[in-house]
């Protein structure tokens, strides 16, 4: 594939947690798809430095179209679906961008703001992050991200990345607005509504919720949670503990972390009730 | 075998944390963390390498005021998690 950004007319240019990232393409189909799925990152080129940089190429061959996605020193990452291509490109860049910001705790976590106080929703994949996101989007909180929460543990200020929603399936309430890309597995939501919603300053860090999903549950339930249940949670659930870790493996950056936040189990059951549920308990926080 | 005069001792591959009055363990050989409560706390503590299993329901006893019969299950079935998540030598 070629290795040179200037063959490539397209290009858009990234800011995430500080960092910049260039994405060059030859295809504006492409492109464009990425300047609705990251509108809330995007910034001008400038003179600063770019810290990563991708080409995305679309490669016709007789019965198929593949997507390569190069960066410098590593392999090449094909596709030939544009979920999946959005998949890769973003693993890629948040992999790379913890390697770059190592001094923020990156934390697998949805991360919201209503009146000032900003909260995590932190859960494994397929436990409903991006859905209740959606919800306390529409119930007036501001949007940081559905995925990935990086933290500055001395300020405990939570970086925003609110790329377009992520979710798998469409949400039994809050209509999505029609301006949706819809890919063979995942519905991201971009559009007006998500933009002004959009927090796009770091917020501080006053909750930290652990959402389990509970359908056997009548109603849902918020538990309070002792310091200890709630280290380990954001333990397991943090993506680059490691790197802060003197002789400890990271327990004492856990273990520091809750300690300055309030701390909760989320069971969850109806969107409704939870989503309700979650803006009541932020609300009356100090 | 009386598991009762079993004698205890955790497992040389983890790292542990106290916070208020709950510990953390964290099984370096493959990074899982557990939390235990303030019971299976205080029996994690008391596996030294010196006390039995029975030296350890005696000890329940006394700091949680309970009764022999409640203290031995606690104790046996968390030596049993314990083992479980090979956090016991």
């Amino acid at each position: 594939m070629i290795k040179s950004n200037t063959h490539f007319q397209h290009h858009i240019c990234l800011s995430i947690f500080e960092c910049l990232i260039g994405i060059y393409s030859d295809s504006s189909s492409l492109l464009s798809i990425l300047e609705k799925i990251y509108a809330g990152l995007q910034v001008p080129f400038s003179n600063k430095k770019i810290n990563l940089e991708y080409r995305v190429q679309l490669v016709n061959s007789a019965d198929n179209q593949h997507i390569y996605i190069s960066r410098d020193g590593c392999d090449d990452l094909v596709t030939n679906d544009v979920g999946e291509f959005i998949f890769l490109l973003e693993k890629d860049m948040t992999i790379e961008l913890q390697k770059i910001r190592s001094d923020l705790l990156f934390v697998h976590s949805a991360a919201l703001e209503y009146d000032n106080k900003g909260f995590l929703l932190v859960a494994p994949s397929g436990a409903g992050k991006s859905t209740t996101t959606w919800a306390l989007v529409n119930l007036g909180c501001n949007y940081l991200s559905d995925e990935l929460a990086p933290i500055n543990l001395k300020s405990m200020m939570i970086y925003p990345y609110p790329h377009a929603i992520c979710l798998k399936a469409r949400p039994p309430m809050f209509v999505l607005p029609e301006t949706c890309l819809v890919t063979s597995q995942t519905i991201h939501v971009y559009g007006n509504m998500l933009e002004e919603r959009t927090q796009p300053e770091t917020s501080l860090l006053k909750a930290i919720i652990f959402l389990e999903y509970h359908p056997e549950l009548p109603e849902s339930k918020i538990i309070s949670i002792s310091r200890g249940e709630s280290a380990a949670k954001l333990y397991s659930n943090s993506l680059n503990i490691l790197a802060h870790s003197n002789d400890d493996c990271g327990m004492k950056v856990a273990i520091q972390a809750v300690s300055k936040t309030h701390n909760y189990r989320l069971l969850s059951n109806q969107l409704d009730d939870t989503s309700k549920k979650i803006m009541y308990l932020i609300q009356s926080l100090d | 075998m009386n598991e009762l005069l079993l004698i205890p001792k955790r497992s040389l591959s983890i790292l542990v944390q106290e916070v208020d009055d709950e510990i953390l363990i964290l099984d370096r050989k493959d990074n899982k963390i557990h939390q235990l409560n303030k019971v299976a706390s205080l029996i994690w503590k008391k596996c030294d390498g010196h006390n039995s299993v029975d030296d350890i329901v005696e000890l329940l006893i006394i700091d949680f005021d309970i009764s022999p019969e409640e203290a031995k299950k606690d104790v046996i079935e968390m030596m049993r998690v314990l083992h479980e998540k090979n956090l016991l030598e």
